[in-house]
């Protein structure tokens, strides 16, 4: 009867009685004491366990919240440290970028369909003498290595003309602009000490020595009709054939140059010969034929000796 | 109501602490700064608040007082704590320095004194029980888990000697809660 008596009160506190039964248990326990006390009893024992339960769920939500506080702020630290280095290696970068007036890798990010864009300021290796006066720069190219914003601005509103290039045509004129960018970054009529007048034998006769003063002045219309007045021998001497090819590339004579350069670039006898096989493929690119200009900066960068090998080797990528 | 959330309610209902945790964690921070924009309040304080929320929602799934949510979760949640701030407010308010106590109030004091002894011997009622048995029974009682939950729990071989575990130690609390009430009666 005992356990019985029990069972029903563990049925009222897992709330299992229906209103009924629990009349029925309360009615009971108005007229037994003993089930009267059996219930306080039960009743005291699940307060106990409520009171260690909550106590219990308590403790372990705060020790939760303290991990994940303790995670947070780990969490935090890690982040800051990595804003942190990725702010130190930005401001290396920028440091970089800043340091070295060669390399304009701001442009590259903002024209990257126009790999001009890197070029325009960067300094031949070998023809150094690249200057804003280059008469055969086109109009729309601005030299100047001391402002790189001056040469950004130039690019920029080419790239506006050209942006979303989708037919032949355009992809064409992009070509030729590209060939001329690069003929015009690339040609300077050829120079060296040698070709100074001043170290001539006296015995030479003045129209010679008209012609190398007047090239060496850079003054190349006056070459070229200095040129018209030397002997015939002279004439087809291949050394003074390249410089006449020279001055007459820079009078824009494109073709009367390739022409020449290339009867210079065959001749062993020339000390140019090597010479006036880049200055010929430079003619090419400039008379718009890429694939043949291309072709010979191979052969120029395949031999590592030739002085236009680097000069070579770029060109053929930026082709 | 979600599916998510009503699989959630029955997570809780079965009493997996997992669930609750995660209840408790997700809306942690949101109800910290949602609470300090309103009360002056604490962070220790908050916490207390937050944990106290948390088991009133706890309680109220296992009751079956709450079935379904008719509006979000956190909004359900902060608006417990939101009851639980307001409440504590008005009690801080309401607590003045007297300086003298009337006579009468002499004998609320020591009502006040019997109903903490009382909750005392509870709770060292459920010390003197024992570590396992405890935990059997806040398992069981408390978060309702159920017989297959606490048989894997604790370990146990099968769902009788986890019924007759609990009828043991139920009835050990009884015994240990009888002999203190009747110590305190004595004295």
């Amino acid at each position: 009867m005992s356990e019985n008596k029990s069972d029903v009160i563990l049925q009222y506190f897992a709330g299992e009685l229906d209103v009924k039964e629990r009349d029925s248990l309360f009615e009971a326990m108005a007229h037994d004491e003993s089930l009267k006390n059996e219930f306080d009893s039960y009743r005291q024992a699940f307060d106990a366990i409520d009171i260690a339960g909550r106590k219990e769920l308590k403790q372990k939500l705060n020790i939760a919240g303290k991990q994940s506080d303790v995670k947070i702020k780990w969490r935090n630290r890690l982040l800051f440290v990595g804003l942190l280095a990725l702010l130190l290696v930005f401001c290396l970068w920028l440091r970089n970028v800043t340091k070295s007036d060669t390399n304009i890798p701001i442009n590259s990010k903002i024209f990257p369909q126009n790999p001009m864009a890197s070029n325009i300021l960067s300094v031949p290796e070998k023809d150094t003498n690249v200057t804003m006066s280059n008469p055969n720069l086109p109009n729309n190219t601005k030299l100047s290595p001391q402002n790189p914003m001056a040469s950004n601005t130039s690019v920029s509103r080419k790239d506006t003309n050209v942006t979303l290039a989708q037919n032949d045509g355009r992809n064409e004129r992009i070509d030729k602009e590209n060939a001329d960018d690069l003929y015009a970054m690339n040609f300077t009529p050829y120079t060296d000490p040698s070709l100074y007048p001043g170290t001539r034998g006296e015995n030479e006769q003045d129209t010679f020595l008209n012609f190398m003063e007047s090239y060496w002045q850079k003054d190349y219309t006056a070459a070229i009709k200095n040129f018209k007045l030397l002997s015939n021998i002279q004439q087809s001497n291949p050394n003074l054939l390249f410089l006449y090819a020279n001055a007459l590339a820079a009078n824009h004579q494109y073709t009367r140059a390739k022409n020449i350069f290339v009867v210079v670039a065959q001749d062993n006898n020339s000390r140019y010969k090597k010479e006036a096989a880049f200055y010929e493929a430079l003619m090419l690119l400039k008379l718009g034929k890429a694939t043949e200009a291309k072709s010979i900066f191979s052969k120029i960068a395949s031999d590592s000796r030739h002085p236009y090998f680097i000069k070579s080797q770029k060109l053929i990528k930026q082709i | 109501m979600a599916k998510s959330e009503i699989e959630l309610l029955q997570a809780i209902k079965n009493g997996q602490y997992d669930a609750i945790e995660m209840v408790y964690l997700q809306n942690r921070k949101k109800f910290f700064s949602w609470a300090q924009q309103r009360f002056n309040v604490n962070n220790q304080d908050l916490e207390d608040v937050w944990q106290e929320t948390i088991l009133i929602f706890f309680e109220n799934v296992k009751n079956g007082r709450l079935l379904i949510l008719k509006s979000k979760l956190s909004t359900y949640l902060f608006s417990i704590g939101k009851i639980i701030l307001l409440n504590n407010h008005k009690k801080a308010i309401r607590t003045t320095f007297v300086d003298m106590f009337p006579e009468e109030e002499d004998v609320l004091m020591d009502e006040l004194e019997i109903e903490r002894n009382n909750e005392v011997s509870v709770e060292t009622a459920m010390e003197l029980l024992g570590g396992e048995c405890k935990r059997i029974l806040i398992s069981k009682f408390y978060m309702s888990s159920t017989i297959d939950m606490i048989k894997v729990e604790f370990g146990m071989k099968n769902n009788n000697v986890v019924s007759a575990s609990i009828s043991r130690c139920l009835k050990r609390l009884k015994d240990i809660i009888n002999a203190n009430f009747k110590k305190d009666v004595r004295e």
